[in-house]
């Protein structure tokens, strides 16, 4: 189906001219342009956008009031905003945070149309007006549009205050607390309502720390929370794993391929594909294994991207490395398993067809209980 | 004792690596050790070839019938 895309900007000239050049995609998308706000919410009202770029500052109506206005539609397209100010690197930061998408003016065409081509060719938009992000996008328009007011954050049971000052937070109420600590947190909220809200009393001035700055930490410290949850997910699945293993045949495994190989083993470990994690090894080298973690899926990557009929790793792979070393990683889905061991004192058939077998099935044994 | 398991194991082996038998192994609880000790029956036979034709992708009967 032929997507929608909604040009916004009071230069009726520039417009008209993307409109022309981005007509030759019409069989990807349509785009409908106006001069003002008040024409962009009728237009809005009539159809169903998938994407809006709109410019920030507008004679009546600004960007920023459009903003809000989608944001109280419920709109869940994509909302990109043009701007002559700002510096590229900071924005792009930002954006790559799950922050506004910002266009600074002037661009060029052939890269402003390869960015819309690129936003419907993706399932989801670089962003949109959902509430892990529209407080932040809105903040960044205020900013942009150097706008004195104050937001109102509130959840369920408690609410802050940002003070904004020509786009500058000047002032943070939250709690207990005020000043950057306050700021910090609020922008940091990832559910809740705001509201905009005239400036009622005289605060006294207790951030001193640019918006942007305050904006990227803030962000930054979102993204590292989430991806520490990440891994804190990661690491209880695999602990749950491990619990499940039956950590005495796992080590009898161990034993009879070190009985087994005798001097010729230097190493062998067994970890988790997830996270590298050793769960079991002998003469331990925890950098080894996180090494070997990643070239086995580098590797499946690069067997499941080939147009050959290669598709996957098989039972395992091996490498002959210098100094009469071999190391051999069997590739056990959620688990692996390296033996790193001397050529001259291993018999590799003996290796491949009889111990590896046998450590296999005391291996098995050990996954199933 | 347990040839169809057993057959039924290295065809998995052969055809989705150590992987495969792994989740062989797993999804229906029984290591390959135990396998080959146990009665061909067919209950565990139906259950282990469900389970290896979803592993391999395809009928794993039909890969017997051409081997």
């Amino acid at each position: 189906m032929t997507k929608k895309l909604l040009l916004v900007d009071d230069e009726e000239f520039f417009l008209e001219g993307l409109k022309d050049g981005l007509s030759e995609h019409e069989n990807i998308f349509t785009t409908d342009i106006c001069f003002s706000v008040d024409d962009a919410i009728k237009l809005y009202n009539k159809n169903q956008y998938d994407l809006i770029i709109s410019d920030i500052r507008m004679p009546g109506k600004t960007g920023l009031d459009f903003f809000v206005y989608l944001r109280e539609k419920n709109y869940t397209g994509g909302f990109i905003a043009m701007t002559a100010y700002g510096s590229v690197d900071v924005l792009e930061k930002i954006r790559n945070l799950g922050g506004l998408d910002i266009i600074l003016k002037p661009f060029d065409f052939p890269w402003f149309k390869d960015k819309i081509l690129d936003f419907f060719s993706e399932e989801e938009g670089v962003s949109g007006v959902v509430d892990s992000i529209a407080l932040t996008s809105l903040l960044q328009m205020i900013n942009l549009e150097k706008k004195s007011l104050v937001v109102r954050i509130e959840d369920k049971t408690r609410e802050g205050f940002l003070y904004f000052n020509k786009g500058e937070i000047v002032h943070a109420e939250y709690l207990e607390l005020e000043g950057e600590e306050a700021a910090f947190h609020l922008i940091k909220m990832k559910k809740g309502r705001f509201s905009l809200l005239k400036w009622e009393k005289k605060v006294k001035k207790t951030i001193k720390t640019s918006f942007m700055v305050l904006l990227m930490n803030a962000m930054k410290a979102n993204d590292e929370k989430t991806r520490m949850s990440q891994l804190n997910r990661k690491y209880l699945d695999n602990k749950k794993k491990e619990e499940k293993m039956d950590a005495k045949k796992l080590k009898e495994a161990v034993d009879y391929l070190k009985d087994q190989l005798g001097e010729g083993l230097q190493h062998t470990a067994v970890w988790t594909t997830a996270d590298g994690q050793s769960i079991a090894a002998y003469n331990p080298q925890p950098r080894a294994v996180a090494l070997f973690n990643q070239v086995t899926q580098q590797l499946a990557n690069a067997l499941a991207q080939s147009e050959d009929d290669f598709v996957e790793i098989g039972r395992y792979y091996l490498i002959d490395l210098v100094g009469d070393r071999m190391i051999i990683v069997l590739y056990l889905g959620d688990y692996q398993w390296g033996i790193l061991f001397n050529q001259k004192e291993v018999q590799l058939g003996l290796l491949m067809n009889v111990i590896i077998p046998k450590i296999i099935d005391i291996f098995e044994e050990a996954i199933t209980g | 004792m347990g040839v169809m398991l057993d057959e039924i194991y290295k065809v998995v082996t052969e055809k989705a690596g150590f992987k495969g038998r792994m989740r062989l192994a797993v999804r229906t609880g029984i290591s390959r050790t135990k396998a080959v000790q146990m009665e061909d029956s067919a209950e565990v036979v139906t259950k282990f070839k469900r389970a290896a034709d979803e592993i391999v992708g395809e009928d794993i009967g039909e890969i017997f019938k051409r081997r």
